[in-house]
């Protein structure tokens, strides 16, 4: 989930006098976006369990997996193992920067390999496990998360998006674009 | 059949064709055709392939492959099983062979270690089922065996391949037919002129 972050202090130049160039650089990141991104719907994984969010019916307490493959209709946790498996979404910006669409055979099958380095602004963070929408229902998991800094406060974020195939059980997952 | 590589060859087709019948109305793992016999994408949860694993990139697939042993053909004289009528045409020309084969089936999931146990068992329990089939087939299962699993991480993902190893024995037959029948044998004499 995303937590707010506690900004430097930027009044008075703040306590060393640079702070200032913090919102700037923000800022040129957030006009960069603006011009060149994308606008996708995020999901953000569910990983931790609490009463609000317990275990889905899928979970298999013996393997602590989660179902992916199969047809049971009362599967609801899409693979994570948490009811509801993700947080509602939300529409942020990104930038995907065009790649090499390769097909691979690997010992495990025909895998379609597609891993454009992508980023988008501070908030909200970004984790391995995540996926976004884009307008054409393509869904893309979000790996390798970067999260470039300035001291601790986060600039913007790297990442790689993977396709996601289309038996996932994320596209169970209905979206409303 | 004529040769020990088509009955290699339609062993595994056997075997995948009665896979996909017995998947066709589980539960769990349907496996599901179009109307023209496609595999139906929407509604199936697995693929049932041959050798290549390859073809439709779609999880968990089953995949069937077979491996021919030595052939063992009765070594006697060319005319055993022939027999012939009173013309010397041959009426029936019989031939008879057998062939252990390994049959290895591959079932490849992602990150589901629960399909990873449920679909080798139920696999092997369907075999069960089926052993009559089979025989009516001549196919004989002599022994099954679990190799180990493996697994390769790809994308943050963990792809595992589940095997099931079926030692099968064969047997067929095959009746070449009737011969040629020998009405006369054409000698030309030519005489000076």
């Amino acid at each position: 989930m995303a937590h707010l972050q506690v900004l430097p202090d930027t009044g008075n130049e703040g306590p060393h006098g640079r702070e200032r160039f913090f919102l700037e650089i923000r800022n040129r990141h957030k006009w960069l976006l603006d011009n060149t991104g994308e606008r996708v719907l995020l999901y953000q994984r569910k990983y931790v369990v609490t009463p609000n969010q317990p275990r889905s019916s899928d979970w298999d307490n013996v393997r602590k997996r989660a179902r992916q493959h199969g047809q049971d209709p009362v599967a609801s946790g899409y693979g994570t193992g948490i009811e509801g498996g993700y947080f509602k979404p939300i529409e942020i910006m990104v930038r995907v920067v065009s790649n090499q669409q390769q097909v691979i055979v690997e010992d495990v099958g025909r895998k379609f390999h597609y891993l454009p380095r992508s980023w988008t602004l501070w908030e909200p963070l970004l984790n391995n496990g995540d996926f976004i929408v884009r307008r054409n229902n393509q869904r893309l998991r979000i790996t390798d998360v970067t999260q470039h800094r300035w001291k601790h406060y986060v600039l913007h974020q790297d990442f790689n998006l993977t396709f996601i195939e289309p038996d996932s059980p994320i596209y169970k997952i209905p979206v409303d674009l | 059949m004529s040769n020990a590589f088509q009955i290699n060859t339609k062993v595994r087709n056997a075997v995948i064709l009665n896979l996909r019948r017995v998947f066709t109305g589980d539960p769990i793992y349907p496996y599901v055709e179009t109307p023209s016999g496609e595999l139906d994408y929407d509604n199936s949860a697995l693929s049932i392939n041959d050798i290549i694993p390859h073809d439709h990139g779609k999880w968990p697939s089953i995949v069937v492959d077979t491996v021919s042993g030595p052939e063992q053909r009765y070594l006697g004289p060319d005319t055993l099983g022939d027999s012939k009528d009173a013309n010397h045409q041959t009426i029936d020309d019989r031939l008879f062979a057998s062939l252990p084969l390994t049959v290895n089936i591959s079932i490849y999931t992602i990150e589901d270690s629960i399909a990873r146990d449920e679909l080798p068992d139920r696999v092997y329990d369907k075999f069960k089922l089926i052993t009559d089939d089979l025989a009516d087939a001549g196919v004989e299962i002599q022994r099954t065996s679990f190799p180990p699993v493996t697994r390769t991480y790809i994308d943050d993902r963990w792809f595992i391949v589940a095997r099931l190893t079926l030692d099968v024995y064969v047997e067929w037959e095959d009746d070449l037919g009737v011969g040629d029948k020998v009405e006369k044998i054409p000698i030309t004499i030519s005489f000076m002129p």
